[in-house]
């Protein structure tokens, strides 16, 4: 009982929850049973206990000789102790010290804690540092006996141990709550606060404190829990209000010394003590939101576009030279709204096609679905996805598996986070060749050097040695593509591999690509929300906006002439011109933002922020040919061409018009816009 | 790696000299002088002076300071006040009981919490919610009370284990093991609760981890996703809590030897805060913030071994 | 586009006062011995920002361009230099003592979603600044409605709370927190990289029209120099906390003078396939070494591991700044730095 054995702070959510969601009806904590049952047992007992005096049965040293060690009766509802007296006016009337002295641990050790961990997080490392090696020391002091030192000098007397233990326990309050106060102040707004002015004490009031609310509520209850317990252990131990005076440990001492004749002595007492310890847990649970039961990953509802695909079976692909082919691809969240809708797109051996868009227009969802590797909760509900003859959508996990690494491979947008911290970049190149190629543990590492060499890592020996936080970003991007590389795999899937990285590791990154497409064959997908770096490297591009794709075809014809307004806009918004061309004046930009899934209007989704919007873009249509073997979604699209009408950039002066940030973007308490508003 | 076991050891020595400050301090404001204790309730005030001129309780405070610490660094405790035996070969006796106690009972949580912890997190639905919320009740029970529980089923009802009393495991080592059993098991259900917490969450962060995602598309093995990768990843957390664990345990070890008659450090403490035998305080004071801190450097150590990203730093 | 202003860093001006002084920065992070060795996060940067202007600092990771806007902002205590707002010295003046006296430097930060209270209300959020200034409590909404309206926004938002705008709305809030008290000095700490692009170019072109209509003058710190070239008059380079090349933008984006300027601007890829290739080409024919190999000599260039110019006098002495052309670049080789 030296140290707190309170959970990790950063489990806990620490955003104040927003009042607009306080407003109705119970606090979020008390909707979930165990808060529920938390708060009422606490209250109950408290209530209970200071009142026992005027509501109890008995006296409590009122003694029933007659009726010793009874078991539960009318008389005594919950039975008695071996003197006779009642149970139940024993047990409420010993409550009050218990259920306050714990409170006064809660109090002091928050009382210290708190301020101390505000403090160092504010003045920084210095007196950071000088606060944490005190606390330190308390924390390694043992504290029971320390608690049993003080008991032999000062004696038995309770709230001021209690008090004392909350001076050793503020040690360990102030190492949780220190780190959830120092990411709170790497919060901007307490930075936007401070440069407005705002003093010390109000910044602290104002915008830490409330942040840190939820934590200090879940801790606070977590101890109370300990004080508890730890009230009641000394009790046990002797340490608590002398006979005749009930103490809940002392009667569960004296029910061990008979629990040989008489074990049901014990039940009450312990019962009591366990449920407001328990209450006091569930609690903070509640309160930190924590859904401690997991969702069953792994099982998940078969869903029925599997059923059509299988019964589909596999099919010669429409264009013999595909190597993939996607056909009306739609992803779902299960009993949800659809988040990608009839996709489809072709990719030929050594093509690289892009995907491309804004945020929220299902690129990602597309690209993971081709290796099945979708969140939980979100599955392939129609269409399919043809590789190399083999129907990936009906395929069982297993023989999923057996694609991944092997076939298709995947880079991802974090480099950093992609690679296992915990093991060597030699483990994790080696481990996947020993499995794919079946390489000897000597051979595996002589192939994963000479793959860090085809990725460009010139001192392949020392990053073989390294671990993924010794890396740069775009030195753990090469090797992530090395891993990826060692199944030899035909097809990779690269979801925004640059994004998080420097402009010119961006670009050293994409000539990688380009040079292992040149020299192994390989097939790349590439998605990303960037059309410089579907200009460098895409041979196809696919434009996609609310889910579904909006324009595809050539990458050369895409770019240099867009058929669709959407792609227009992109291509207008983006400040990177070529040499020789001025910097426009004004950016085009799209007004509102993209419609989240489930609220898409029928027709073109691209309605509401589109310039050329007329009423037939509202009624539903097919996808029109264009840029070759390439297709554009676009009802108005010939009239745009005819008309050579562009994407344009509104007015000087309109962005600071009244609305201008409000165009088709309603604040997001009100009905999302659909398509009726339209001219 | 050499600076930072020096820096932790400067640490634990601090440690330790705090506590002898802290215990020092505590004495001395106390309106109780040791021949007060030595004597009794019987002894005038003038018996009681001279008592304490001979324990050399009047000296200045300062100089009865060093003079511990010097004892101390040659080992010496100090007598007991009520019978006069020497301290530290009484607390010497006692400390493997309470370590061997301590031990075990982490151990056997640390096996059992994380097969809870990794099961419920694997699993997940039902069995999840019944194991999470089994381990968030076991860990709210109060040990003295499980104990008395145990001893009921374990020892009164099927007489498997003895109810109280300790062997010394040089006269007999299967009466030795047998009387732990029960203390052990007592202090494993809420052990193996917060153990099982720990790997819950550990498992399920790790889980959710990007890496994971890589080794997903990579194809690797499910078993090995879970039981190499993020099991490592959730063994920092388990470990942390193991050290915190055993600490909490052998501090907290007072009340399980008082219910099972065990002749450890707890009881010790327990019997010279009774009878304000103050240097027998102190001593135990002193060697369980040893045992504290020893424990913590060895932890350090561990979870440097374990992760590399303080490894090779 | 206004003409740019004269000063630099090295030629100081004798025309109108420069709403933003930098003299000579120096910020290490920590203290003791470890964080003396090495290299500061911010080494002798100097520059000025005219009233009406827009300076772009650019610079990659590491290079610390926000540190130097924390450092104007005061909260980052700098290790040597000055700081001054409209010729006052404002270095080492406390924030609170800050909003009192010089109420006209404000900042917009780079995360829409961290840099607004989610538990306070919008009204709330821009009143705070005014009511210290002792504004009163009527006046004070009534300014931050007119503010929430001159960024596009309804002045009804003040009941609303941050969780029910989405990204481009929540920065338009915070550049209206910025705005409110009336400042004339602005610093941009990446407002539009966390946005997408089509709302990236709402806020640039709101951001181009307030200063238009304001006469503002803004420190726009970015790593894009595309998105810089739009909104600035003048940039600076930075590079491992040391100006590499400093003038007119687009002479800098155009016709760069220091390797790493070069480096930078070929990388930046533009939505043209055909321009795209060419310039690709170009910059695989640079010879540029990969970013992040060596750490550089502390006496000289910190570009020197990636130089393909490198000699052994970058790696002895750090090239001064000196004028070449349009710009000015610290380069001991720029006259080799070939023509785009």
């Amino acid at each position: 009982m030296s140290v707190l054995p309170l959970d990790a702070a950063d489990d806990v959510a620490t955003e104040p929850v927003p009042p607009a969601q306080r407003r109705r009806g119970l606090p979020y904590f008390l909707r979930r049973p165990g808060g529920l049952f938390g708060a009422v047992w606490l209250v109950f007992m408290l209530a209970a206990s200071l009142t026992a005096s005027l509501w109890r049965p008995y006296e409590v040293a009122e003694q029933d000789l007659a009726n010793r060690l009874a078991l539960p009766s009318g008389a005594h509802l919950l039975g008695t102790d071996p003197l006779g007296r009642d149970l139940l006016s024993r047990i409420f009337s010993a409550g009050a010290e218990p259920l306050l002295a714990a409170a006064v641990t809660v109090l002091v050790a928050f009382g210290i804690g708190l301020p101390l961990a505000l403090i160092a997080a504010e003045r920084g490392r210095r007196v950071e540092r000088v606060i944490s090696r005190v606390t330190e020391v308390f924390l390694a002091l043992p504290a029971t006996i320390l608690l049993l030192a003080v008991i032999g000098v000062i004696g038995v007397r309770t709230f001021i141990i209690m008090a004392i233990l909350g001076v050793l326990i503020s040690a360990a309050v102030y190492r949780v709550m220190l780190g959830v106060a120092q990411s709170v102040r790497q919060r901007l707004y307490v930075d936007a606060a401070r440069v407005n002015g705002l003093g010390s004490l109000r910044v602290n009031l104002v915008h830490v404190l409330p942040s840190m609310a939820t934590v200090v509520a879940v801790q606070a209850a977590q101890l109370y829990g300990i004080g508890l317990l730890i009230v009641a252990g000394l009790a046990f131990l002797g340490f608590g209000p002398a006979e005749p005076a009930p103490s809940w440990g002392f009667m569960i001492q004296d029910a061990s010394s008979y629990v040989f004749n008489a074990p049901w002595l014990l039940v009450p007492t312990g019962l009591v003590l366990a449920l407001t310890v328990v209450a006091a847990n569930e609690l903070a649970d509640a309160i930190a939101g924590k859904a401690s039961i997991a969702r069953t990953p792994t099982r998940r509802k078969r869903p029925l576009a599997r059923a059509i695909a299988a019964a589909r079976g596999d099919a010669a692909p429409a264009d013999p030279a595909a190597i993939l082919e996607v056909r009306d691809l739609d992803v779902s969240v299960d009993d949800g709204p659809a988040l990608v809708t009839g996709v489809s797109f072709t990719l030929r051996p050594g093509r690289v096609l892009g995907l491309v868009g804004e945020s929220g227009c299902g690129k990602t969802m597309t690209a993971r679905s081709l290796m099945g590797l979708l969140p939980d909760g979100v599955s392939v509900s129609g269409g399919s996805i043809l590789w190399q003859g083999r129907e990936l959508v009906a395929l069982p996990d297993k023989e999923l598996t057996a694609i991944r690494g092997r076939e298709i491979a995947m880079i991802s947008q974090e480099p950093m986070v992609a690679l296992d911290p915990m093991f060597s970049i030699a483990y994790q190149l080696v481990q996947p060749l020993r499995r794919i190629r079946g390489a000897g543990k000597a051979e595996a590492r002589t192939i994963a050097a000479e793959l860090l060499r085809q990725v460009g890592i010139v001192d392949a020996e020392r990053v073989l040695k390294s671990y993924p936080h010794e890396l740069s970003g775009g030195m753990a991007q090469r090797v992530a593509i090395a891993l990826a590389l060692t199944g030899e795999p035909k097809l990779l899937i690269a979801d925004e591999p640059t994004t998080a990285l420097d402009v010119t590791v961006q670009a050293e990154i994409l000539s990688l690509l380009r040079a292992l497409v040149r020299d192994t064959g390989l097939s790349v997908v590439i998605v990303s929300h960037d059309l410089g770096v579907v200009a460098d490297i895409c041979d196809d591009v696919a434009v996609m906006y609310a889910g579904a794709v909006v324009e595809d075809g050539s990458a050369v014809a895409v770019l240099d002439e867009p058929a669709h307004p959407y792609t227009m806009a992109l291509l207008g918004a983006n400040p990177h011109v070529p040499d020789g061309e001025p910097v426009p004046e004004r950016l085009a930009s799209i007004p509102g933002t993209v419609p989240p899934p489930g609220s898409w209007p029928t027709g073109c989704r691209f309605a509401g922020r589109c310039q050329f919007v007329q009423e037939k873009c509202t009624v539903p249509f097919p996808a029109l040919p264009a840029h070759g073997a390439g297709s554009v979604l676009c009802v108005r699209v010939d009239e745009i061409a005819r008309a050579g009408a562009t994407w344009e950039a509104d007015d000087i002066g309109a962005e600071v018009a009244p609305g201008a940030g409000l165009t088709a973007e309603p604040i997001a308490t009100e009905p999302a816009a659909t398509a009726g508003g339209i001219r | 790696m050499l600076g930072y076991v020096a820096r932790r050891l400067a640490m634990a020595v601090g440690t330790v000299l705090a506590a002898v400050v802290i215990s020092f301090l505590l004495v001395h404001i106390s309106d109780s002088t040791p021949g007060a204790v030595r004597l009794g309730p019987g002894a005038t005030e003038a018996q009681i002076a001279a008592e304490n001129e001979v324990l050399g309780w009047n000296r200045p405070l300062v100089v009865q300071f060093f003079d511990y610490l010097g004892d101390l660094v040659r080992g010496d405790l100090g007598t007991s006040l009520i019978d006069g035996r020497s301290i530290g070969a009484d607390l010497a006796d006692r400390v493997p009981v309470t370590a061997s106690i301590a031990l075990f009972a982490t151990l056997l949580s640390g096996v059992v919490g994380v097969c809870i912890g990794v099961t419920a997190a694997v699993r997940g639905g039902r069995v999840s919610r019944f194991l999470m919320t089994g381990s968030g009740v076991a860990l709210s029970l109060p040990a003295f009370w499980v104990g008395v529980l145990l001893v009921y089923v374990l020892a009164i009802q099927t007489g498997l284990f003895p109810a109280t009393g300790y062997v010394e495991f040089a006269t007999d080592p299967a009466g030795w093991a047998t009387s732990l059993a029960i203390p052990v098991l007592t202090l494993t259900v809420g052990g193996a609760a917060i153990i099982a917490r720990t790997a819950n969450a550990g498992m399920r962060e790790a889980l959710a981890q990007e890496h994971i995602r890589t080794l997903r598309a990579m194809g690797t093995p499910e078993w090995r996703i879970r039981y190499v990768h993020a099991l490592r990843f959730a063994s920092l957390p388990v470990v942390s809590v193991l050290g915190i664990q055993f600490i909490a345990l052998f501090g907290g070890s007072v009340i399980i030897e008082n219910l099972f008659a065990l002749p450890g450090l707890g009881q010790a403490g327990q019997f010279a805060a009774a009878s304000s035998d103050i240097p027998a305080l102190i001593g135990v004071v002193v060697v369980a913030t040893v045992v504290v801190v020893i424990t913590n450097l060895l932890l350090d150590l561990l979870v440097a071994a374990l992760d590399p990203k303080v490894r090779t730093a | 586009m206004t003409a740019p202003a004269p000063a630099t860093p090295v030629a100081l001006g004798t025309g109108p006062a420069p709403a933003l002084e930098i003299r000579d920065l120096v910020v290490r992070y920590g203290r003791g011995r470890k964080a003396r060795q090495a290299p500061p996060a911010i080494d002798g940067v100097s520059f000025d920002i005219m009233p009406g202007e827009t300076l772009g600092l650019v610079g990659e990771s590491g290079s610390g361009k926000s540190t130097i806007g924390k450092a104007v902002l005061g909260l980052q205590p700098p290790t040597a230099g000055t700081v001054r707002l409209h010729g006052q010295d404002i270095t080492h003046m406390p924030l609170k003592q800050r909003s009192r006296q010089v109420a006209d430097l404000r900042v917009v930060f780079q995360d829409p979603y961290s840099s607004l209270n989610p538990a306070r209300t919008i009204g709330k959020t821009l009143v705070e600044p005014l009511r210290l200034m002792g504004v009163t409590g009527r006046e004070a909404l009534a300014k931050a409605r007119s503010g929430l309206e001159s960024v596009g926004l309804p002045g009804d938002a003040v009941d609303r709370y941050p969780a029910q705008f989405s990204g481009g709305q929540r920065q338009r809030i915070a550049i209206a927190r910025a705005l409110v008290c009336d400042p004339k000095v602005v610093v941009l700490d990446e407002p539009v990289s966390a946005l997408d692009l089509s709302t990236q170019a709402q806020v640039l072109n709101l951001l181009a029209d307030l200063r238009d209509q304001r006469g503002l003058a803004f420190l726009f710190i970015a790593h894009d120099l595309g998105v810089v070239r739009f909104l600035s008059q003048r940039t600076v380079v930075l590079y491992r906390g040391q100006v590499m090349e400093t003038g007119p933008v687009d002479a800098v984006a155009l016709a760069p003078r220091h390797p790493y300027t070069v480096a930078l601007t070929s990388a930046a890829p533009v939505p043209r396939p055909a321009e795209q290739a060419a310039r690709r080409a170009a910059r695989e024919a640079l010879g540029m070494g990969t970013a992040g190999t060596a750490q550089a000599s502390a006496t000289g260039c910190p570009f020197v591991p990636r130089c393909p110019l490198s000699t052994d006098v970058c790696v002895e002495q750090r090239p001064p700044l000196r004028r070449l052309d349009a710009t000015l670049a610290a380069c001991h080789h720029a006259e080799r730095v070939p023509a785009r």
